[in-house]
């Protein structure tokens, strides 16, 4: 009994002590942990604006567990629908129903188009991904710098503004090796989504590199879930649908 | 969730932070897409093909034989492709299969119905399945060609993607997930039963046939081991590996060991068709590399030890100019019967080199993609091209137009073939 109350305190403690107190590490982690669960289901809507302002739009079922296991399943548009995608780490594979059988990409490429790669549609934990370099703190913001942990990662490197109070990023810059800015991730419109879940719901992004081109990722549902390892595998990718 | 201080806070940084585009939809009705336990989707398909016939080509005056003056074909063909699902607990019955007509400037219309998949899957848990029905088994890692496809149809590198029918067969799964360098270890068992009406085409021989393939994620490589024996086709190995190198290349292999394999070739000195059969490696390697600006690049060499080595081609080109010019019945027959046992078929030869580019968007042309694929035969030089670009503007509808060009002089593959060029606008509409 007593036990359990001093792990409550001390949970307490670390869930109120202030970001500046925090390694960084840890606070990258604390910042995962804010945008979802280590495991849990989603239900994501992806749309790509065109320069001509015509857009197209993708609903993306997802499953993730621990920090590099991630499936993916397009049920919308109809062209897309069955498609299903798997993460393990720094591995990724599309299942496409006509060829019928998983074929590997890259976080490069995109399964969508528009702005959001392999990379942002499958994200991992950052901290799985990154180690913080350095943390600034300025007014209400901390910045973060992020360097990849090994170059299979899609970014060199991340700067990533944080709101200080909250712990939720506001902005990611991501970044070439040569400093060349690849792209911005901006979240916005917190939501709370259950179960002690609140989070930016839409994620917006740009590029310099694709100009007049936006993309947005729309969050519907976060709720945490369980799955079983076995999921996660390429055996697995062509029966994805059964796991909704 | 944690202090009400920190919700107030977000609250108050959510009103702070830039709100989202007002002229962008963000709503997003989340309960229209729960899990049905019916589900059915397909798509319709219509495509116009132009072919300008190769007159000088050997497969021209075989395929066309006696009328041998006709220039070209212009046919157009029309399909209705679906797909269905209907779930109940652990089982799932899944279907899929498509009605096409052609009608055809120079042949007889035709009206086909294929079912390409038809089964039963019984899934206790993520770790287990198995299945017993009509599917398309599609084992490899390369894009135009699979050596180690020992259970399935036959891929055409001129359209690697276009669906295939499957074999009836009893199969399934066996999973295992690990932490460490080996992260998962696949078993797949599979039986293909070849009798009267069922399976005809898998083998000349009933009986039974058995194949499994063994898949592990070690080191994060994709490596599969695949065995084939049984009744209908000789005994076969295999082995296949996939890796993404770096965030933006990927290489790919196969390797396949066919005992007996048997070939009917031609006897260059006249004498009668001949069968050889021998013990054949045939092997894949490839590679898919992407560039910053969405350049995409597909590369295989490919060697078929069980195709046709380049003399033997070249005997069968002569046998059928001959048979084709001289009209003797006994040549005509000996040549449609070696064009049928495997000399018609794509790519019948030893050696090959595929390369496909394709490049997103190019010059800011939203949704066009435009792309090249050239198939050469490295024995003897002579190859296919064909450019093509893709539209998919239009909400779940893609357009299609490409030309096939094929290059090549006597008794060189693609200079014999029955189509000096073709042209083909596709549209496919998804529902």
């Amino acid at each position: 009994m007593f036990a359990r109350l001093a792990i409550v305190l001390l949970v307490a403690a670390g869930l109120a002590a202030p970001a500046a107190a925090m390694e960084p590490q840890d606070l990258l982690a604390r910042i995962d942990r804010n945008l979802n669960p280590e495991s849990f289901e989603s239900l994501r809507k992806l749309i790509n604006i065109e320069p001509d302002g015509t857009s197209k739009e993708f609903v993306l079922f997802t499953a993730k567990k621990g920090i590099d296991k991630l499936v993916g399943l397009f049920l919308a548009p109809a062209s897309d629908k069955g498609r299903s995608t798997l993460r393990l780490g720094d591995n990724m594979w599309l299942f496409i129903p006509e060829v019928g059988k998983p074929l590997r990409i890259t976080s490069m490429q995109s399964v969508t188009g528009g702005i959001f790669n392999n990379a942002d549609i499958l994200a991992l934990d950052y901290a799985a991904e990154y180690t913080v370099e350095a943390v600034e703190e300025k007014d209400k913001l901390l910045t973060l710098r992020l360097k990849a942990r090994t170059d299979a990662v899609a970014y060199d490197r991340l700067v990533m503004t944080v709101d200080r109070e909250t712990l939720l990023p506001v902005t990611i810059e991501a970044l070439a090796a040569s400093g060349m800015l690849i792209k911005t991730l901006r979240f916005k419109d917190v939501k709370d989504f259950g179960n002690g879940i609140v989070r930016p719901s839409v994620v917006e992004t740009d590029s310099p590199l694709h100009k007049g081109y936006k993309s947005l990722m729309i969050f519907g549902k976060i709720a945490p879930r369980l799955f079983e390892d076995e999921v996660f595998t390429l055996n697995f990718l062509p029966r994805a649908q059964e796991l909704r | 969730m944690r202090a009400p201080g920190v919700i107030a806070a977000l609250t108050a940084w959510t009103f702070a932070a830039q709100a989202a585009d007002p002229a962008t939809d963000t709503t997003f009705d989340v309960e229209s897409f729960e899990k049905k336990p019916f589900e059915i989707g397909g798509y319709v398909e219509t495509e116009w093909r132009h072919f300008d016939f190769n007159r000088d080509g050997a497969l021209f005056g075989l395929n066309r034989y006696p009328d041998l003056d006709t220039g070209g074909n212009d046919q157009l063909e029309g399909t209705l492709h679906l797909d269905g699902t209907l779930r109940s607990g652990i089982a799932t019955l899944r279907a899929s299969g498509e009605v096409t007509g052609t009608w055809d400037d120079i042949g007889e219309d035709t009206h086909d119905a294929t079912l390409f998949e038809g089964l039963l899957a019984l899934q206790p848990g993520p770790g287990v399945t198995a299945e017993i029905g009509k599917k398309a088994l599609k084992w490899g890692k390369g894009y135009a060609w699979n050596p180690v496809g020992f259970v399935e149809r036959a891929k055409d590198p001129d359209d690697p993607t276009e669906s295939r029918e499957g074999f009836a067969m009893l199969t399934g799964d066996l999973i295992a997930s690990f932490q460490g360098p080996v992260r998962t270890v696949a078993f797949t068992p599979v039986v293909v039963p070849v009798e009267t009406a069922v399976n005809e085409d898998f083998g000349s021989r009933e009986g039974f046939n058995y194949a499994a393939k063994l898949y592990l994620l070690a080191w994060d490589t994709d490596v599969d081991f695949m065995v084939l024996t049984g009744a209908s086709r000789t005994d076969r190995y295999g082995v296949d590996f996939s890796r993404n190198i770096t965030s933006n290349f990927e290489i790919h292999g196969e390797w396949a060991y066919i005992t007996d394999s048997a070939r009917t070739v031609v006897d260059p000195n006249g004498g009668p068709n001949r069968k050889v059969t021998e013990d054949a490696r045939n092997w894949l390697l490839g590679l898919r590399y992407l560039t910053e600006r969405d350049l995409t690049v597909i590369a295989e060499v490919y060697h078929q030890g069980t195709g046709f080595t380049e003399g033997e081609l070249t005997a069968f080109y002569d046998l059928a100019h001959e048979a084709v010019e001289t009209g003797s019945a006994s040549l005509l027959s000996r040549a449609i019967a070696t064009r049928d046992a495997g000399y018609g078929r794509p790519t019948p030869g030893r050696d090959y080199l595929y390369l496909r580019v394709s490049q997103k968007e190019p010059f800011d042309l939203l949704h066009w993609t435009p792309a090249a694929t050239a198939i050469v035969n490295a024995d003897d030089g002579s190859f296919s091209f064909t450019p093509e670009v893709e539209y998919t503007g239009i909400d779940n509808l893609a357009l299609r137009f490409r030309l096939g060009y094929l290059n090549g002089g006597r008794d060189e593959e693609f200079g014999e073939k029955q189509n000096a060029w073709k042209a083909e606008v596709r549209a496919q509409y998804h529902f």
